[in-house]
């Protein structure tokens, strides 16, 4: 054992005799004059965090891309005038809809005018209503005739450069726009208990019946108590994840992995399939009834919510009746090389075809769908669940790791069984994770609206804007960088879920704390202090305030921004299991409701301007801690300012004149206006 | 002295870490020990700290607290390397006031090396020499904790050659040493300082590093460094230039021999370099291996040690090094080599008596294997393992390699491979190591690194420099301004500016010596990226430009690296414009006199004559930069120290004569001169007159200056 020397340990130190003893003798003068020397120069060069942009290989700033489909350039369309008291141009330009509802002309002298973002480099067809009664075509302009002897006008198409870059504007009446879309993902077993009676406790898991790892009594009827209470609405979010509502077995398991601590299906991720009819849904009796569970979605219906559920499907428990009726439909546990195939054990967890056949652990069959008969019981499951429960969409759960085919049987199998029933008919929104923080191609693999997933959680996105806004590693000008190959990389039609926290990582307020715990790696699982040593509560409102500004850059961008329950008010937790704590309703700290009330204010800013969710983006003014972008859709253009930094910033590039600020309602000047530490304001022309 | 105390802890009772059994008047004596000072972010905050002294003992030591918010604790350890953390208010913390860092149960943690307190130490404290070869080395004894004194007759001071300097004076009361040699030839010599104290224990010895440079002013600085970049196999041989290799990944049969004619022959020496970058000598394997293109390459580049230890055969030979480092230092040339500590070749003995050294990473960039994720962990190919940095033994072996790579060759610096790929403890180690070896007032060793960054990676650039970190890095958001600007003309020539003080801005303090360059191995050449030929499969080769603009745009370019602060390097071939793709095209051999386009050699006239400008104008090494005018086809700027200038004309298309405005410099436009072309300045009102000539360079320095005329 060392000799310690400190001011807190001196009396330790007296009392170790036998180290006493083996001290060099001093002399009494220098007993009593201890010399540290001097404390180290604290103003010593600061190295910072580092970039992101590994050894060169993201290749520095990007310039924002538009795809092709976005393109849009401006023409003039014309017509000479007759005498007409009105006209308006029809056609194609704008999708079928401006085949319904054209565009009006001005009479300049002897000739009508108007003009039209036309589609990239695409022929348009048109003609022009005249008088508000009479189909014209002109007969100067070149025409086309079609089939039904239709004869329309026809342009040729033109290209620009720069093009306008602009997505689809309002969706025609009753069409839910997924753009729209917040979403909030609810732990079903952590989020509220409505319903004593049904709390279930499984034996054997590590802890105890009152466990992190066992069920905690959150149910359906609690989720509903919260929809009719407001709870939602009154946060802005209008979309609930809800957690795997299959039934689960009451049995413990060994965790995933090296973790050896046992847990309960408390979160709903080992579907125990029993019946061979696929129209037979099994509920999960320790979260409620079939009927409260539908009970729950019309509640939502109700208050304007939709709801996704997460849709488990790479596997079943072991204990599943269909695993012991038909073990053809599952992969064997088997590598075919003499080891099992469990993923990161005999098989792998990434390389094809093993990452699409490994078992999670030893008793989690994997789906084998290139088993026809297993698709189909699985595609027409799915489609029951929705079918029956009236689901607007679900969430697919480690979609990398189930065979395609599932994917596209099921989008065709709901195209003719679900969405050709309505009217009018939706986007069923399927929202797929793929565990990757940084192969965006494999990512995009599973995007594609019309046959595979209609978006993922932007699991990059979230690295890059943890790293720079909440992290304050890097820049902004990292961010805007990652930000602009990104915003259209999955495709222009492709919603994807942005986030900053889920069930998975450890609580996000504790990477936005003055010290962090998982130091620079935003990715740390935080296992470490999982199941001992768990985080308290981050003190300080800095924290706070840089969670916030993390929430803003979501809210006032593309996607569907997902909120993971908890993280509006900044609930702490270390890695799963303890990032999955109940759900806390009562004795709110300040910075906890600042957060929250915050959140609020982001989310109805969202809600009332629509270039926040479909406008396109430019960066106006970008720095190591301040970015500065305007979002942009006809009729509405808002300007937004991050500053992450721990002290004031001036934006200097805002439009000169009076501008409203919409999180404070203040009225300033532009074009330079000052940002507080960790802020975010949000600007509009009054 | 006696330091205010708290009165709280006045009751504490506390020894000094040395303590001097002798009350005369004492001699220094060593500091040992571990003293760990830290400032929490609250005077609430909680902190103890935890270490391995004691097997990471939770809770740890509570460091006393001063009322300045500084925490401080002493520990009496034994000598070598210590790990330890800062914990507050739970938060794992490595502490900012030591350079090292090492890894506990995964988390980075400080790192320090307790000195061994019961050996006195050496410790050089200043080193003068002459032009004459008189040679002055000041240094100190500082006892071990026993206090006792130097015995004067035990000083020794050895050259690596056998030369004894002289024991001038020293002092036993004050362990003052003084030691001179006479008529030392030019060149680097480097001292080894013995002694003992009066009870015969050995002090642990120093080693000052003397340079005899009658050519030199002030003493060498890597602020002073034009370092030339030789991928040796690509150079020369023996017997001269090189017949291009069998495929662009075959090896031209380049080697050590090449570049000492390359010294001999004066023409590095024409362009005003005084430091070499050797590509690396290691020993390398045979045959081919699979690239990740699937096509076949050979060890030619030497990034594949299969020895650490040992050179490769087919580029040179113990001897012929030593002799190689003996004529290049006693020409002034410093000789930097570069070491690949992130990795070893499959071949290498390591990676069967320390397989668990290389953890299995998946191949960068292939597949699911994304460079941002797994950049610390993933290997270049699989045949390429990648040293775990993360352990404390690989860590100390390969610094030692690095280290005898220092010492055996007595090299005046490093080139570090790779640095990004490796946790920032393995530079930090291996500069702590270097420095503390080598570093002494009058001589500082150049260690820069390699950090590939895209254009704007200024911060992933901060992120290794400072007085703990990399003596400089390679500046590649500026060589990528420079190709935006001066060879795609995409950008304005204020671009030049601004991306150079993004740069100073954000590593402000740090005292570094960036490398600035306008290509290297690793990218397309800049000819080509002129002439709009770089793109295209890297093994076929790209004609060599015959557009004279091609050449006027790599003058523009290499005048601004040669000019700006930093340590221009030149990779070779780039004086002449030489052609090429990226890797491997980049990799030519270096041309033939007689093969030399006219505008080549042009090319090449400008290099030498701002080459030579630069080692002789201490404005251009060292002064400050002032911008006078940076628009879009212009960045004329000032290089100013207290008694020197330079001004600086970079012109790219414009379309009027420039006036350089001189208000507020401490110059008259009559008194200066234009290296470039031998001309007076032009007065006009208002400044100096420039004629709008596209991509010019004018660079002015006062008429009385010896550098007016650069001339050999």
């Amino acid at each position: 054992m060392p000799f310690l020397r400190s001011f807190a340990t001196a009396f330790f130190v007296l009392a170790g005799g036998a180290l006493a003893s083996s001290l060099p003798a001093c002399g009494s003068s220098d007993a009593q004059n201890p010399d540290f020397g001097s404390p180290p120069d604290a103003s010593i060069f600061n190295p910072g965090q580092g970039g992101n942009d590994p050894y060169g290989q993201y290749g520095g700033e990007q310039p924002f891309v538009c795809p092709d489909a976005l393109k849009r350039c401006s023409h003039t369309f014309t017509f000479p005038d007759a005498g007409y008291s009105s006209v308006e141009l029809r056609g194609d330009f704008g999708g079928p809809d401006t085949w319904v509802t054209g565009k009006p002309m001005v009479k300049n002298g002897s000739v009508w005018s108007v003009d039209v973002n036309v589609p990239f480099s695409t022929p348009v067809q048109f003609k022009f209503f005249v008088n508000g009664n009479e189909w014209k075509i002109d007969s100067a302009q070149p025409t086309q005739t079609d089939a039904n002897q239709n004869t329309n006008n026809v342009f040729a198409g033109t290209t620009c450069e720069p093009a306008i870059c602009e997505e689809e504007g309002q969706l025609p009446p009753g069409v839910y726009d997924w753009r729209d879309s917040v979403i909030y993902f609810v732990f079903v077993d952590r989020f509220q208990n409505g319903n004593p009676g049904n709390d279930c406790t499984v034996p054997g898991v590590t802890g105890g019946s009152k466990s992190i790892a066992n069920y905690q009594g959150g149910d359906w009827a609690g989720v509903t108590q919260k929809i009719n209470e407001g709870y939602f609405n009154d946060l802005g979010v209008n979309t609930l994840w809800v957690t795997v509502p299959f039934d689960n077995p009451n049995v413990s398991g060994q965790g995933v992995g090296g973790d050896t601590n046992r847990y309960s299906g408390y979160h709903g991720y080992w579907p125990k399939l029993d019946s061979s009819n696929p129209a037979q849904l099994a509920y999960e009796g320790c979260f409620g009834t079939e009927a409260e569970f539908k009970a729950m979605v019309a509640a939502a219906h109700q208050k304007g919510l939709k709801v996704l559920i997460d849709y488990a499907m790479v596997h079943v428990h072991i204990d599943s009746g269909l695993w012991t009726q038909h073990q053809d439909w599952f992969w064997p546990n088997d590598n075919g090389k003499g080891g099992n195939c469990v993923c990161g054990e005999g098989c792998s967890w990434d390389a094809l075809p093993d990452r699409e056949r490994c078992w999670f652990t030893g008793y989690l069959p994997h789906w084998n769908y290139t088993n026809a008969a297993a698709r189909d019981y699985s595609v027409q499951n799915a489609v029951e669940w929705v079918k029956q429960t009236g689901v607007d969409g679900f969430r697919a759960d480690a979609i990398k790791h189930v065979d395609t085919s599932w994917l596209t049987s099921l989008r065709a199998k709901l195209k003719t069984d679900v969405i050709a029933q309505q009217t009018p008919q939706q986007r069923f929104y399927m929202v797929g994770e793929t565990y990757d923080f940084g192969n965006r191609d494999v990512i995009k693999s599973y995007v594609e609206p019309s046959t595979k997933l209609d978006g993922q959680f932007d699991f990059p996105l979230r690295r890059v804007l943890v790293e720079n806004v909440v992290m304050r590693l890097g820049s902004m000008t990292d961010l805007a960088s990652f930000m602009n190959g990104n915003d259209y990389f999955y495709g222009a039609n492709a919603i994807m879920s942005t986030f900053v926290g889920n069930h998975d990582l450890p609580r996000i307020i504790h990477l936005a704390a003055n010290n962090r715990i998982w130091g620079d790696n935003q990715g740390a699982d935080g296992k470490n202090l999982a199941w001992s040593g768990q985080p308290g509560a981050v003190a300080e409102l800095e924290a706070y305030e840089r969670l916030a500004n993390g929430f803003a850059v979501l809210f006032t961008n593309r996607g569907a921004p997902l909120v993971y329950y908890g993280d509006e008010i900044g609930l702490p937790g270390a890695g799963d299991p303890d990032n999955r704590r109940f759900m806390q309703w009562t004795g709110l700290s300040p910075n906890q409701t600042y957060l929250r009330d915050r959140m609020k204010k982001l989310l109805d800013i969202r809600s009332k301007h629509p270039a926040l969710r479909r406008g396109t983006r430019t960066t106006v003014e970008v720095g190591k801690d301040l970015w500065a972008y305007k979002r942009e859709t006809v009729g509405d253009t808002v300007y937004i300012v991050v500053n992450r930094a721990d002290g004031p910033n001036d934006v200097t590039k805002l439009p000169a004149g009076g501008l409203t600020e919409l999180v404070t309602g203040a009225t300033v000047n532009g074009p330079t206006v000052t940002i507080p530490p960790r802020q975010t304001r949000i600007f509009v022309a009054p | 002295m006696r330091r205010s105390l708290p009165l709280a802890f006045g009751l504490a009772v506390l020894w000094p870490l040395a303590c001097a059994s002798d009350p005369a008047p004492s001699a220094p004596t060593r500091a040992c020990g571990v003293t760990v000072w830290h400032r929490p972010a609250s005077s609430a905050a909680a902190v103890e700290i935890v270490g391995d002294w004691d097997g990471w003992k939770r809770p740890g030591v509570a460091p006393g607290a001063r009322e300045d918010g500084w925490r401080v604790a002493a520990f009496d350890v034994a000598p070598g390397e210590h790990a330890y953390a800062i914990i507050e208010d739970g938060v794992w913390l490595t502490d900012k006031n030591v350079p090292m860092t090492a890894f506990h149960e995964g988390r980075e943690v400080a790192l320090v090396e307790a000195a061994d307190c019961g050996r006195p130490l050496v410790r050089v404290d200043d080193v003068r020499a002459e032009g004459s070869g008189h040679a002055v080395v000041k240094a100190t004894f500082l006892a071990a904790r026993s206090g006792v004194a130097l015995d004067p007759a035990s000083i020794t001071a050895v050259t690596r050659d056998g030369t004894r300097l002289t024991v001038t004076s020293s002092a036993p009361e004050s362990g003052a040493i003084e030691l001179a040699a006479e008529a030392l030839p030019a060149g680097k010599h480097v001292v080894t300082i013995s002694a003992k104290d009066t009870d015969h224990v050995v002090a642990e010895d120093a080693r000052a590093t003397v340079w005899v440079e009658p050519w030199r002013k002030d003493p060498w600085d890597p602020r002073d460094a034009v370092v030339y970049q030789v991928l040796v196999d690509r150079f020369r041989n023996g017997d001269g230039p090189l017949a291009p290799p069998a495929t662009p990944s075959s090896r031209a049969g380049g080697n050590l021999a090449g570049v000492r004619r390359a010294i001999e022959s004066g023409e590095l020496e024409a362009l005003g370099v005084n430091t070499l970058w050797l590509s690396p000598l290691y020993k390398n394997p045979e045959g081919t291996f699979p690239g990740n293109d699937g096509r076949l390459y050979s060890s030619y580049h030497g990034y594949w040690p299969v020895a650490s230890r040992e050179l490769d055969a087919r580029v040179t030979t113990e001897g012929e090094l030593d002799a190689f480092m003996a004529l290049a230092h006693s020409r002034g040339l410093r000789v930097l080599f570069d070491v690949v500590p992130n990795h070893v070749h499959s071949e290498h003995r390591w990676t069967t008596q320390h397989a668990d050294w290389f953890p299995k990473g998946c191949v960068c960039g292939q597949g699911a294997c994304d460079w941002g994720t797994n950049i610390k962990t993933c290997w270049f190919a699989p045949y390429l393992p990648d040293l775990d940095w993360k352990r404390d033994d690989v860590a100390r072996a390969e610094t030692a390699e690095v280290m005898w790579w220092m010492d055996r060759w007595d090299a005046d610096g490093l080139r570090i491979d790779a640095v990004p790929m490796m946790p920032r403890a393995a530079t930090r180690r291996i500069t702590t190591a270097v420095r503390s070896r080598f570093e002494h007032p009058g001589h500082h060793p150049y260690v820069l690194g390699e950090n590939f960054t895209g254009p704007g990676g200024y911060q992933s650039l901060r992120y290794d420099l400072g007085p703990y970190g990399l003596d400089g890095s390679f500046h590649f958001p500026l060589m990528w301004t420079l190709r935006s600007v001066v060879a795609e003309e995409r950008s304005p020539m204020s671009a030049i500016d601004t991306s150079y003080r993004a740069g100073e801005e954000a590593w402000a303090g740090s005292g570094a010596v960036m490398g600035l360059m306008i290509g290297n191995h690793d990218v397309s050449r800049f000819a080509s990226v002129s002439a709009g030929s770089a793109n295209g499969d890297a093994w076929e080769p790209t004609p060599q430009p015959v557009d004279p603009a091609v050449y006027a745009k790599q003058r523009l370019a290499l005048a601004t690296v040669l000019t700006l602060p930093g340590a221009p390097v030149l990779y070779y071939g780039d004086e002449v414009g030489l052609a090429g793709r990226s890797d491997p095209d980049c990799r030519r051999v270096m041309p033939r006199e007689q093969d030399l386009l006219p505008a080549q050699a042009e090319t090449r006239a400008l290099a030498r004559t701002l080459g030579r400008a630069r080692s002789c104008s201490k404005a251009l090494r060292r002064g400050d930069v002032r911008t006078l005018l940076a628009d879009d086809e212009r960045f004329v700027f000032a290089r100013t120290t207290e008694d020197d200038l330079a001004i600086v004309v970079l012109t790219r298309r414009p379309t009027l004569p420039t006036v350089v405005p001189l208000a507020g410099l401490p110059v008259s436009a009559s008194d200066l001169v234009d290296v470039v072309t031998g001309t007076p300045a032009r007065l006009e009102p208002g400044g100096i007159a420039v004629a709008n000539d596209p991509l010019a360079v004018h660079v002015y320095v006062p008429n009385a200056s010896r550098c007016a005329v650069t001339q050999p």
